[in-house]
């Protein structure tokens, strides 16, 4: 091992509490960054999936959804509810001009199924006019969803046997869908047919309420709409609400952009606490430096006197500052992948944005970037502080006491 | 080889009536005699650490120079000067100056592993070690050592390269006699081997074994009467 190695290794044994600091500080620097970067681009995944699902320039529910937040709630948060538009309000609706494709939804809000803890969400939906769900089905699935087929949102855990039980009747899961980050991830979608099966054995085991009186095939719970080329969005919204008894029209473009403000009010606030967390840890890192250098200036003057070169000199403090910021740098990534892992579930709910974690391609990079921007500010500071030192005479640094 | 001073001087920053600098050393010749002990006395304060400081590279003159066979030391780049004061010059600085994060024997090998040894000196540090008489401290680190063991490890450090220039800045300040004359005994066999041995002292047992003596005075270098 060469005589520079050996004494950085030295000096950093020699004094654990200094290097312990060293190593601290790189630890934040790297912690803040990683976790920023992870929670700032779940966020953009999530926006971007998000968007991408909505797929829909118009959304319409009943007003009596209201009881259940707004549209964007709904949409957002997945909060979906025993609420339907008669057969009236949906003729009604089929009269408003510049509709190109308008897809009715039937949610059914469910009991306990046999695979999952949680109350999951049954969407009825018609494959024939559908563009928003099939089109995030994950695996190719090139057949039309069936009768008694389940398509199933991300977090929905998937039996072994692919059936999971409704109202006493089993149903084959055909497909997953890809993650929104929203709470659609935990619903489970099925055709028409289905669904009003499965309304009718909610009605007879007496399992649902809000039901009575409710034909699914000549109700909805909520309609999307693709506007007409030529027509503009917020007019057809605007006609739909006016003439439209007892609905709420909502341009997913206006429901985008506030999901997008949060999403970017959030954004900011995490980079800014990178920022302050950055410049808080740098400034202390100089501190550290300007006061352990004291100390550092007399052992390097004695280096000097036996005939070390200032670039033996600067190879021990960079080579100290490398190892230690090194394993700053993988602790604090570590300690930030530990803690993005397992508590993603609570950022995601207590932000209540849109929220996909990063692919494993992203996760690196991050990793990466934050590994080696965290150990250069490391390596950058003892290394200016190591040109202050070596910059003095050493006849003159040695009169200065340790 | 031949050290010397030519119009060497050093003045430093201090505000008085007159001027805001002064001379810690005087414009000074002088000329490191090979196979002798050469001692400079004086007073605290009158610029014996200057001058050493100067000729042994580590400190540059304000005016004149410090020529090596002829060669101005500080116009040499630094890593060339490094090298020369790790090989040829064994430097004993004033003051505490042990490593501590390293073990006596480890200090005392430093300048002999710096830029990488093929020997291996560990014989010869012991018995230098021995020689002074604190062999049996090879295994502490150098911060359990007292103020007088670091001062003779810091003199088994310089000499472990076989210097040809000594310089030691009050290598006995705080040994007992004992201690004393077994260092004097190891310049003296550095001096018969042919090195030049410079040292800053103010006690008189060290002057009295010495084969030349100067005394600083106020930043001025005279032969002693
Ligand atoms: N870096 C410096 N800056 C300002 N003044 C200095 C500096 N170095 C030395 N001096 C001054 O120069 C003078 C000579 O100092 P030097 O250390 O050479 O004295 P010395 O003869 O070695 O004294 P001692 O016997 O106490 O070691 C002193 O007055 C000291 O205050
Ligand atoms: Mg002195």
């Amino acid at each position: 091992m060469s005589f520079v190695i050996r004494t950085a290794l030295k000096n950093i044994k020699g004094k654990p509490f200094r290097s312990a600091v060293m190593i601290f500080l790189v630890m934040l620097l790297s912690f803040a960054l990683f976790s920023g970067a992870f929670i700032i681009l779940s966020l953009q995944n999530g926006l971007s999936a998000y968007k991408a699902r909505l797929g829909a320039d118009i959304i319409v529910v009943p007003s009596s959804a209201s009881g259940h937040g707004t549209v964007d709630d709904i949409l957002l948060q997945g909060i979906t509810g025993n609420y339907y538009m008669n057969k009236k309000q949906l003729e009604k609706l089929d009269t408003i001009e510049g509709i190109e494709v308008s897809s009715k939804s039937f949610f059914l809000t469910s009991a306990k199924a046999s695979c999952c803890s949680v109350r999951v969400q049954i969407i009825g939906f018609d494959p024939d006019t559908d563009f928003t769900v099939m089109s995030w089905i994950k695996e190719s699935f090139s057949e039309k969803i069936g009768d008694n087929q389940l398509v199933i949102g991300a977090d929905v855990t998937v039996p072994a046997d692919h059936i999971i039980r409704f109202y006493g009747k089993n149903y084959n899961v055909a497909a997953v869908l890809d993650r929104t980050g929203t709470g659609l991830d935990s619903a489970v979608y099925v055709n028409m047919n289905t669904v009003k099966q499965m309304a009718e054995d909610a009605s007879r085991l007496s399992a649902a309420d809000g039901l009575e009186g409710i034909d699914p095939s000549s109700a909805a719970s909520a309609v999307h709409i693709k506007v007409k080329e030529g027509y503009d969005i917020n007019d057809v919204t605007d006609d739909i609400n006016i003439h439209v008894p007892k609905v709420m029209a909502s341009s997913s473009r206006s429901m985008i952009s506030s999901v997008s403000e949060g999403l970017s009010g959030v954004s900011n606030m995490t980079g800014f606490l990178v920022g302050a967390v950055w410049v808080m840890s740098l400034v202390i890192i100089i501190a550290v430096f300007a006061m352990v250098s004291n100390e550092r200036k007399k052992e390097f003057a004695v280096l000097r006197t036996v005939g070390a070169s200032k670039r033996i000199l600067f190879g021990i403090m960079c080579a100290e500052a490398v190892v230690e910021s090194v394993i700053g740098a993988l602790a604090g990534l570590l300690a930030a992948l530990l803690a993005g892992i397992s508590l993603s579930g609570l950022i995601k709910a207590s932000l209540g944005l849109p929220f996909v974690t990063p692919d494993t391609a992203s996760y690196t990079v991050i990793c990466v970037c934050s590994l080696f921007l965290s150990a250069a500010a490391g390596i950058i500071t003892a290394f200016l502080s190591a040109v202050r030192i070596t910059g003095n005479e050493t006849g003159l640094l040695l009169r200065e006491d340790a | 080889m031949e050290l010397k001073a030519e119009g060497a001087s050093r003045w430093f920053f201090r505000s008085n009536k007159s001027s805001n600098y002064f001379y810690a050393v005087q414009k000074t010749d002088f000329t490191a005699e090979n196979g002798k002990i050469t001692v400079i006395g004086g007073k605290s304060g009158s610029g014996k650490t200057t001058f050493l400081n100067m000729l042994c590279g580590l400190l540059s003159p304000s005016e004149g120079s410090i020529l090596l066979d002829g060669e101005d030391m500080y116009e040499m780049s630094d890593s060339r000067r490094s090298r020369i004061r790790n090989k040829l010059f064994g430097v004993v600085p004033q003051g505490q100056t042990g490593l501590k994060s390293f073990t006596v024997l480890e200090n005392v090998l430093i300048p002999a592993q710096m830029y990488g040894s093929k020997t291996d000196l560990t014989e010869k540090a012991e018995s230098l070690l021995d020689g002074l008489g604190i062999l049996e401290l090879k295994n502490v680190y150098a911060n359990e050592l007292s103020g007088g063991e670091m001062r003779r490890m810091s003199l088994a450090r310089a000499l472990i390269c076989e210097p040809q220039f000594i310089f030691a800045d009050e290598p006995t300040s705080d040994l007992d006699d004992e201690a004393t004359s077994s260092v004097m005994k190891l310049f003296r066999i550095c001096a018969d081997k042919g090195a030049a041995v410079i040292i800053n002292t103010h006690e008189k047992e060290v002057s009295d074994l010495a084969d030349k003596v100067y005394r600083m005075d106020k930043g001025v270098l005279l032969p002693a009467e």
